[in-house]
Order: C-alpha cells, then structure tokens, then sequence
C-alpha cells in the first residue's frame, strides 16, 4: 500500500509530499516526490512480511471469536472476507516480490 | 480539585499534496500515529476528559480513525490554521468552564508524538498544580557552532539548553488569560509554554523520555515505526 503525507525534506529543507510504501503493517520505504531522496524502513520485507504473517496467523482464531461476539453483525461479512483472502494476500506478496 | 483536560493537537498541515494523508493518521504498526499519541490520556488516572483538535475537514475522519483504533475520546474540536490558533481555540472552547473553577488543569500534547507513554505525567500536573505549569524536557546533548559565510565562528555551549517537548500542563484559569492576553498583543507563540511564559508564569521543566520524538522527517516515521515494536 502507498500513502502520500508532507514531511520534512532534508535535501530540499521544506515540507514536502512523500510517498511511504507499506507492505502489510510494516513501513518499507519512504520517498520525497520532489528530490526522490529515499528513507528505508524495513530493510527485509520478505522477512518482515512473513514475521508479520506468522502473528496474523496466530492471533485470528481470538480475532474471529473477538468479532463473533462483539459485532455478530459483522458475521455476514464475514464469509465474502474469507473468499477474498487468498487474493489480498497474493496482492500483498506480489508487492513485496515487486 | 478541579477536573483535569487533556487536548491533543492533530490538526497539523500534513495534507497539502493531493491524495495526501495527515502524518497523524499514518500507520505506525497497525495504529495510526494519532490514536497512539491520545490512548495515554484515554485511561490514565490523572486525566478526567481527553479531546482531539483536527483540521476542520477532517473533524469526520479523525471520529472514524479513533474509533476504530478503540479510542474513546470526549470530543473532536476544529483546529486553526497554526498551531497557536488551535490552542487558543480550544482553550477557549472551554472558557465557561474553566472561569466557573470546574477544569482546573489543561494538558496540551502533540498529536505527531506517538511514543509518550504517560510515566511523568503524575509529576506534570502536581507541579503545575502548585507553580502554573510544567513541561518535559529532555537535555540537548549536542555539539552548537556558529556558522557564517567564512565557516564556523564559534562553539556555543549546549550547558542548560534543554528541548522541549510534550505534554505540556498548565493551570486553565492561567492558560486562559495567557491565550486571551497573546490575542490582544498579537502574539503568537510557537509552543503553549513560550505563550505562557509572556505572562510571567514560571513553567518548570521535568526530564522527559528522548523517546518522545516528534514526527517532522521521514526518519521519524521510520524510528517511531521501531520504537512502537519494541518490548
């Protein structure tokens, strides 16, 4: 996932529009859109994404169970979530491999 | 006593760029830097109310950053065009209750500062409870010189130099006047401290945590990022 936000430039000495790249929760790299000076965040994503994927993983049972019985509302949803999965997973994998 | 208030400030220009998020509303590990920055106040014994001022356009997205971050706050206020002007418009926001004795102490934090985790905060509000106000503080350990245009000039000593940081905590009956007393003099100050200051009012400094950064630069984002990930 991209996100634009201003943030203090060094190289251009002002506030300026930075693109940060996420992959999953983890900050992979930011970059000034007017000089393109880059900023690293996580050096390994892969890495870091399978890291984060094992936690994901492990928590979802409490997650699932958390959601069932605060919002049973949100079991209708619940079904779509979990056929779409796969494809959110492999979009998040193929911008990591990018 | 009176109640205590706590306003954390969120309405910072960090959306110029079309498409552009707030830098308060960035991810740092699954929470955005907002929500971490109130979520000290929301539960903490020393605070009875906590509010957030966002720019006034983003008064429904902030609502919905919040809640779904779990964070339960009092109320959302607009925000100004500079920092100054959304203190001072929230401070009197709450004028009426603040001349009637009922909030006797109004904390002001930095909603770019997501890593405060609300170990001094007891000591704030006790010394600005007996002297006005305190902030926190942390020693500038570094090295100062002068430049010119023919290089460096002279070493300045860094020896009682301190940088400051937030929360910052005042008497609300004091703030109030300090704000009120800054719009007559078309005063506007770069922090609440430098506002109060004018007034005469000693603001003791109490060493804070260097980990209470402020998101200004790209490696902020990235150190906060690690910081939060941290045991």
């Amino acid at each position: 996932m991209k996100v634009k936000s201003s943030l203090m430039c060094q190289n251009c000495g002002r506030q300026t529009s930075h693109e940060l790249h996420y992959v999953g929760s983890s900050l992979h790299e930011i970059r000034c859109l007017q000089c393109s000076t880059e900023t690293w965040g996580h050096h390994h994503p892969v890495a870091g994404y399978v890291g984060e994927m094992r936690g994901r993983i492990v928590t979802k049972p409490w997650r699932v169970l958390r959601e069932m019985t605060t919002e049973p509302a949100a079991i209708r949803s619940l079904l779509p979530r979990v056929a779409s999965k796969p494809v959110r997973v492999a979009s998040e994998l193929i911008e990591i491999l990018r | 006593m009176g109640r205590t208030i706590a306003v954390v400030l969120g309405a910072g220009s960090g959306a110029r760029a079309r498409h552009a998020v707030n830098k308060v509303y960035l991810d740092l590990d699954g929470l955005p830097v907002i929500a971490r920055a109130v979520r000290p106040f929301i539960d903490h014994p020393e605070v009875d109310e906590t509010y957030v001022v966002a720019a006034p356009g983003e008064l429904g997205a902030c609502a919905g950053v919040l809640a779904d971050a779990g964070c339960v706050v009092h109320g959302i206020l607009p925000g100004g065009p500079s920092r100054h002007a959304s203190e001072a418009g929230a401070v009197e926001h709450f004028a009426d209750r603040i001349e009637s004795g009922e909030i006797e102490i109004v904390l002001i934090h930095d909603g770019a500062r997501p890593i405060y985790h609300g170990a001094s905060l007891a000591t704030l509000v006790d010394r600005a409870r007996k002297g006005g106000g305190a902030i926190c503080g942390v020693p500038l350990n570094e090295e100062l010189v002068s430049v010119t245009d023919h290089g460096a000039s002279g070493w300045r000593s860094t020896e009682n130099l301190w940088c400051a940081q937030t929360p910052q905590v005042f008497q609300a009956a004091v703030l109030l006047e300090a704000f009120r007393a800054a719009k007559a003099a078309g005063f506007e100050g770069t922090d609440t401290a430098s506002t109060v200051e004018r007034m005469g009012v000693p603001v003791e400094v109490v060493e804070g945590d260097p980990r209470n950064i402020k998101i200004t630069f790209p490696e902020d984002v990235v150190l906060a990022a690690s910081l939060v990930r941290a045991p």
